[in-house]
C-alpha cells in the first residue's frame, strides 16, 4: 500500500498568510523584548559560563575538583571491573582449551579411583591370606616358598592366582575407531581391523544398554580378557590371558593411566594417525616389562 | 599413512557388503547374509601416488537412517549411502536420509550410490532419474564390479583433498 501524502488541505489562501507573516515579526519582537527582561540574570549566568570555557586556566580551575572525584571513584571501581574482564578472558581461555584439559585431568582421576581400588585390594589380601590357613598343603607349600624366596606368604598365594600374560595392547581414536598404536604379540593379528571392529563393538554395547556416560570396561571370550580403559578422546585396550585377580586388574589400569599421561595427549591423538614412536613405548611399558 | 573411517550405509539387502567385498577382495556371491552390527575391513589405495588406508565399516541396513547408532557415525569421514535401483522402498525417502546423514555429518563426504545396475536398463535408469528425490552420485554394480573401484577411489581422492 502507498501513503498518500500532500493533497491535505492547507486551509488558508495566499493574501491570509502573508498578513499572518506580518503579525507575527512583531510578536517576536515583544517576545524578544519580553525574554531579554525575563531571562536578564539567565542570560548574565550564561555570559559567565561562555567566559569561563573560552579561559583554560578559569575552566581548570572550575574542572579539577570533578576530574579528581572521577578520579577516585574510578580507583575504587577500577579492580572490581576489572576483575570480571580478567574472568570472562580466563574463562573464555578454559572453554577453549577444555578438550586439552580433560584430555590431562582423565589419565589422573582413573589414577585416584585406581589408588582406592588398591587399598579395597589389600583388605581382600588379607582375607585371602585368613582363608587360606585353613589349607594345611597350601600352608606348608607356600611357607617353603616363602622361605626360599624370601617373598611375603600372601604375595606368593596372589602370584598363584595370576598366570596372567599380556598378549596385545591398543591405543585406539575412539570415535573413529582408527589405531593410533599397537604392541602385539601375536604376529597375525590384524591390528587396523581389530582396533575398528572394538570401537564398533563397544559403540554398539554402549548405545544398546543406553546408558549416558557408562563405557565399555571388560570384554571377556574363552581365557582372553580385553580390559578397557576409557580416556577422553581415545582408549586403551589390554588384551591379556589367564585368570586376572582384582589386584592386578587395579595394576594394569593403573599402568595404562601411567603411561596415558606420560606419553598419550591431545595432540598426539587427534589426527587419528599411527604412530610408530608411540608403538614402540608401549611394546616397552607392557610386552618387554610384563610386570605389573 | 593417513587413515580415514568410512562407512557403507544404508536400507537392508541393497548390496553394501556385496560393494565392500568386491572392492576388498574383487569378489561377489549371490547369497543372501545379512550383515549384524558392524564389519570393519581396511584397504589401501593409492591416489595419484598418494597413499591413503581406508578403515570402511559396512553398517547392517536400516530401513531409516535414523535407526542407524549415532555412535557409528562419530569420527567418520565419508559416508557413502546404498540404495538398490530395483527397489523403491530403498530410495523413496532418500531425502529424509540425506537430510538426517548431512545432519550427523556436516562437513564429511557423502556419496549417493545406486547399486545393482545389472539388474536393470538404460530406460529405467533414464525413467529412475526422474521419480528419485535426490540424484545419484554413481551407478553400481557389486554383481559386475562396474564403477565399484571408481566409486572408492573417487573417495579417496576427495578425502586426500580435504585433508591438504
Ligand atoms: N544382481 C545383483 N545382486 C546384488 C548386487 N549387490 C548385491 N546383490 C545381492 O543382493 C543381496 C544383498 O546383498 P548384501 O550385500 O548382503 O546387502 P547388504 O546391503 O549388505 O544387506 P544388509 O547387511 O542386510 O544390510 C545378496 O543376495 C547379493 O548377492 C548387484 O550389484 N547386483
Ligand atoms: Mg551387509
Amino acid at each position: 500500500m502507498e501513503i498518500q501524502k500532500s493533497n491535505i488541505d492547507p486551509g488558508m489562501d495566499e493574501p491570509s498568510k502573508l498578513a499572518a507573516q506580518h503579525q507575527l515579526s512583531d510578536d517576536a519582537l515583544l517576545f524578544e523584548e519580553l525574554k531579554e527582561t525575563l531571562l536578564h540574570e539567565d542570560r548574565e549566568a550564561l555570559r559567565e559560563l561562555q567566559n569561563i570555557l573560552n579561559q583554560p586556566e578559569k575552566l581548570s580551575q572550575k574542572m579539577s575538583p570533578v576530574l579528581e572525584k572521577r578520579l577516585e571513584d574510578f580507583k575504587e571501581a577500577f579492580p572490581n571491573d576489572y576483575r570480571a574482564i580478567l574472568e570472562k578472558i580466563i574463562s573464555e581461555k578454559l572453554a577453549n582449551s577444555k578438550e586439552e584439559l580433560l584430555e590431562a585431568i582423565y589419565p589422573i582421576m582413573g589414577k585416584l579411583i585406581k589408588k582406592y581400588i588398591a587399598l579395597q585390594f589389600d583388605l581382600l589380601r588379607e582375607r585371602m591370606a585368613m582363608r587360606n590357613q585353613n589349607s594345611i598343603w597350601y600352608k606348608t607349600k607356600t611357607r617353603i616358598r616363602a622361605f626360599f624366596t624370601g617373598t611375603k606368604e600372601s604375595d606368593i598365594i596372589l602370584t598363584d592366582l595370576m598366570d596372567v600374560e599380556i598378549k596385545n595392547v591398543f591405543v585406539i581414536q575412539k570415535n573413529s575407531g582408527l589405531l593410533i598404536a599397537a604392541a602385539i604379540n601375536d604376529a597375525e593379528l590384524h591390528t587396523d581391523l581389530v582396533a575398528g571392529m572394538m570401537t564398533a563393538i563397544k559403540s554398539f554395547a554402549e548405545d544398546a544398554f543406553d546408558r549416558k556416560g557408562a563405557e565399555l570396561e571388560v570384554i571377556t571370550y574363552d581365557n582372553y580378557q580385553l580390559l578397557l580403559e576409557n580416556y577422553y578422546s581415545y582408549y586403551f585396550v589390554v588384551a591379556l590371558t589367564g585368570t586376572i585377580s582384582s589386584h592386578q586388574d587395579a595394576l594394569i589400569h593403573e599402568k595404562m593411566n601411567n603411561f596415558a599421561a606420560r606419553h598419550l595427549n591431545r595432540k598426539k591423538v587427534k589426527d587419528g594417525q599411527f604412530s610408530e614412536a608411540i608403538s614402540k613405548k608401549l611394546k616397552d611399558y607392557f610386552i618387554d616389562n610384563p610386570k605389573v | 599413512m593417513i587413515s580415514k573411517k568410512v562407512i557403507l550405509t544404508g536400507s537392508f539387502g541393497v548390496g553394501k557388503t556385496s560393494l565392500f567385498e568386491q572392492f576388498l577382495y574383487s569378489k561377489f556371491s549371490q547369497k543372501y547374509l545379512t550383515t549384524i552390527g558392524v564389519k570393519v575391513d581396511k584397504k589401501v589405495i593409492n591416489v595419484n601416488g598418494k597413499e591413503l588406508s581406508l578403515i570402511i565399516w559396512d553398517i547392517a541396513g536400516e530401513v531409516k537412517q535414523d535407526k542407524v547408532p549415532n555412535s557409528y557415525f562419530l569420527g567418520t569421514s565419508a559416508i557413502i549411502y546404498v540404495f538398490d535401483v530395483t527397489r523403491k522402498s530403498t530410495y523413496e525417502e532418500l531425502d529424509q536420509d540425506i537430510t538426517h546423514l548431512k545432519k550427523m555429518l556436516p562437513n564429511g563426504i557423502t556419496a549417493i550410490v545406486g547399486n545393482k545396475i545389472d539388474l536393470v536398463d538404460e530406460s529405467f535408469l533414464q525413467e529412475l532419474k526422474g521419480n528419485i528425490p535426490v540424484p545419484w552420485d554413481i551407478l553400481t554394480s557389486a554383481k559386475t564390479g562396474e564403477n565399484v573401484e571408481e566409486l572408492f577411489l573417487n573417495i579417496g581422492s576427495q578425502l586426500l583433498n580435504q585433508n591438504t
